[in-house]
């Protein structure tokens, strides 16, 4: 089973609660597919088993074939290659790795290098649970290749949680492709509740089932309950704010060995959403 | 000889533009005919990488000289490229006005990026 | 000159948009941008009415005439973004708008069309004017859409003579924080004490430095955390950034946001205190 652990909004608690739920799980696997700004890491142990460069390519221009007849910077859509009457410049960032510079160039003169945009790591956190983050290289554009390949790796693990970006751009969308269930982690104010229903808006869309964990749920109003109901969308837990927890949490130390309250919400989530495929 | 001057309006007495690569127009003097005319700068909708298609842009229409407000990396790198020489306008001038700056040689030229950014 | 200045925060979450609206009522020449479009709250709390709206194009997306096409197959081999399935239907999702595809068509069967992804709209609020952008979701909020708000923002801001434009940016260090900070007079960058906090928080000041922008840091909710706040400061010493606030966690703060009012127009005290006040003067240099 593939669960997504989604939210609209950033801090709302997604990492609290995908570290928490994996933690809590006997045996599972999670990938931390928020590559920009990965945080999983920083809340598990465990030992590195594998570190992998993700790669994408960009265009090196042979010079002695070359005769800057410019067509490849008028096909490329993304300014990366700009060709003067005597050289070429290549701008690697810029390039989406499309292979189109090549296609057009009458010489053959275009041939493609390799770049590292990011690195994913493995790791063994304990006998029966892994755990996977990716690491987009500050400058690159997009984190999508990175998040492509740990679902790779990972596609045919039995019980998958991917704790995705935040938001709804491209990256969420390649993050929870091919899953079986969302847990949509909003917060109880205003700023919460329009960004979680984007993420429903999306959801929806997608033809995806989901279920929303209220957190810090003594902070902000009730207009999300109603929401909830009107909107039939199930609630799956509510979990409050502690100063005690955020504590907790700014230290990196896991909620779940601190707190039976949280550990029982925990519990609880993974009855509802893994019924009885959970192993505890 | 061509001279570019990044602009926020399609004419000669129109306000300098306080960014290059994404600015409104770039107004093209030619000094050898004396004349004005103006480009629309379709450099400044890219989703990225403005900096070198504004570039190429001027490039393509034969400017040596470029007067801007500032310059990006990428700007930069691609006006060496191109041979283009840049100079620094004080902003809330007009286009004229920096011309004559130009001419009098009392704009500095760029060498390192201003770095303001890229895409 | 246009005093532009831009609210980011590495992590989600630190309170950027709050502060962000808290800033506000302090300036009375200013143009809002809120190029948080992954989670565009500002018009939450500061209601406005359109005044213009505009369509907003993402990258070209190719379109097959199927009565053309002969089912060949080279525009899914030669796509490098699975975006052409075998039998030739387009996944938008996964396009990125390069036009390989439109190229190697035999029969000239795909053409590149505009894609109108969202929309970018002018409101007139009891502050100013405020541009702001919505996205269908799963679109790409993209440094392009960035730039056109930013764009339209500075239009604005130089047809009425405003002097000032305040930009809420996006959490992260992809092209649409990038697309924020380029040009910008000063960088206000909100962080949290919290170990993600911190982890974020270099991460921007990474991309801050790679693009030579002025910036000073909030630590928001300091007391959360003592120790985790000590080694913020200690790490934005080493990077010779100043920490220019540090605003304890109070209820009052989410409580007014829960009511929809500015933080800073409430009776929080810390709005009233001197260094509240020094660092809209910072703000308005």
């Amino acid at each position: 089973m593939k669960i997504a652990i989604l939210s609209g909004k950033g801090g709302t608690g997604k990492t609290t609660l995908s570290v928490n739920l994996f933690s809590y799980l006997d045996k599972a696997t999670l990938i931390d597919t928020d590559v920009e700004e990965p945080n999983s890491h920083l809340f598990l142990k465990g030992k590195l088993i594998k570190e992998k460069s993700v790669i994408k390519h960009y265009p090196k221009v042979n010079d002695d074939l070359c005769d800057y007849c410019g067509k490849c910077g008028d096909f490329c859509n993304f300014n990366a290659i700009i060709p003067t009457k005597k050289k070429v410049l290549v701008f690697h960032d810029l390039c989406h790795d499309c292979g189109g510079c090549s296609l057009v160039c009458p010489k053959n003169a275009i041939t493609y290098v390799d770049k590292e945009v990011g690195k994913e790591f493995h790791i063994q956190v304990s006998e029966n649970k892994l755990f996977l983050y990716g690491n987009l290289t500050v400058g690159e554009v997009s984190g999508v290749r990175i998040i492509e390949s740990l679902k790779e790796t990972t596609r045919n693990e039995d019980l998958l949680l991917i704790d995705s970006p935040p938001g709804t751009s491209c990256s969420t969308v390649a993050a929870i492709d091919g899953t079986d269930y969302c847990i949509i982690c909003a917060e109880a104010t205003p700023f919460g509740l329009s960004d979680m229903k984007m993420v429903v808006e999306l959801l929806r869309a997608e033809g995806r089932n989901f279920g929303v964990v209220v957190n810090k749920c003594n902070l902000g109003n009730d207009e999300i309950y109603h929401y909830l109901e009107e909107e039939k969308i199930e609630l799956l837990e509510k979990i409050k704010f502690d100063r005690e927890f955020a504590s907790i949490m700014a230290d990196g130390e896991l909620l779940i060995n601190h707190s039976q309250y949280f550990r029982d919400k925990m519990a609880n989530i993974a009855r509802k959403v893994l019924g009885d495929k959970y192993d505890q | 000889m061509k001279i570019a001057i990044s602009s926020m309006e399609n004419n000669e007495h129109s306000k300098v533009s306080d960014r290059f690569a994404r600015s409104e127009y770039f107004i093209i003097y030619d000094h050898d005919s004396l004349s004005f005319t103006s480009v629309e700068n379709t450099a400044k909708s890219a989703g990225s990488g403005a900096g070198g298609k504004a570039v190429k842009i001027l490039g393509d229409l034969g400017v040596e000289v470029v007067l801007v407000p500032e310059l990006g990396p990428k700007a930069l790198e691609a006006l060496q490229a191109f041979e283009i020489k840049s100079f620094q306008y004080p902003r809330e001038k007009t286009v004229r006005e920096v011309l004559y700056l130009y001419f009098e040689k009392k704009l500095p030229e760029l060498f390192n990026s201003t770095s303001k950014g890229r895409h | 000159m246009i005093n532009e200045i831009v609210i980011i925060s590495g992590k989600g979450g630190t309170g950027k948009t709050s502060l962000t609206a808290s800033i506000i009522p302090f300036f009375d020449d200013l143009v809002l941008a809120d190029c948080d479009v992954d989670a565009p709250d500002l018009n939450i709390l500061i209601k406005g009415t359109i005044v213009e709206e505009r369509d907003f194009v993402g990258f070209q997306i190719p379109v097959i005439d199927y009565d053309k096409c002969n089912h060949c197959g080279l525009c899914h081999t030669s796509c490098n973004f699975n975006a052409i399935s075998e039998d030739i239907i387009i996944n938008t999702s996964a396009c990125e708008g390069c036009k390989v595809c439109e190229y190697v068509c035999p029969t000239n069967a795909i053409s590149m069309h505009d894609a109108v992804v969202g929309k970018i709209f002018h409101r007139k609020t009891i502050f100013g004017p405020m541009i702001d952008a919505r996205l269908i979701p799963g679109e790409e909020s993209s440094g392009k859409l960035v730039a056109e708000v930013r764009q339209l923002a500075r239009e604005v801001a130089y047809a009425e003579n405003r002097n000032t434009i305040i930009i809420d940016g996006s959490p992260g260090i992809a092209c649409n924080v990038i697309s924020a900070i380029t040009g910008v007079s000063k960088a206000i960058i909100v962080t949290e004490p919290t170990i993600s906090g911190l982890h974020d928080l270099k991460k921007v000041v990474h991309l801050i430095k790679m693009f030579s922008v002025e910036a000073k840091v909030i630590i928001n909710k300091y007391d959360l955390s003592l120790s985790k706040a000590k080694e913020i400061k200690d790490y934005l010493s080493l990077m010779d950034l100043e920490v220019i606030l540090e605003l304890p966690f109070d209820l009052k703060f989410v409580e007014s946001i829960s009511n929809l009012q500015i933080p800073s127009t409430t009776d929080i005290p810390f709005f009233s205190s001197k260094k509240w006040f020094d660092f809209i003067e910072y703000l308005r240099s």
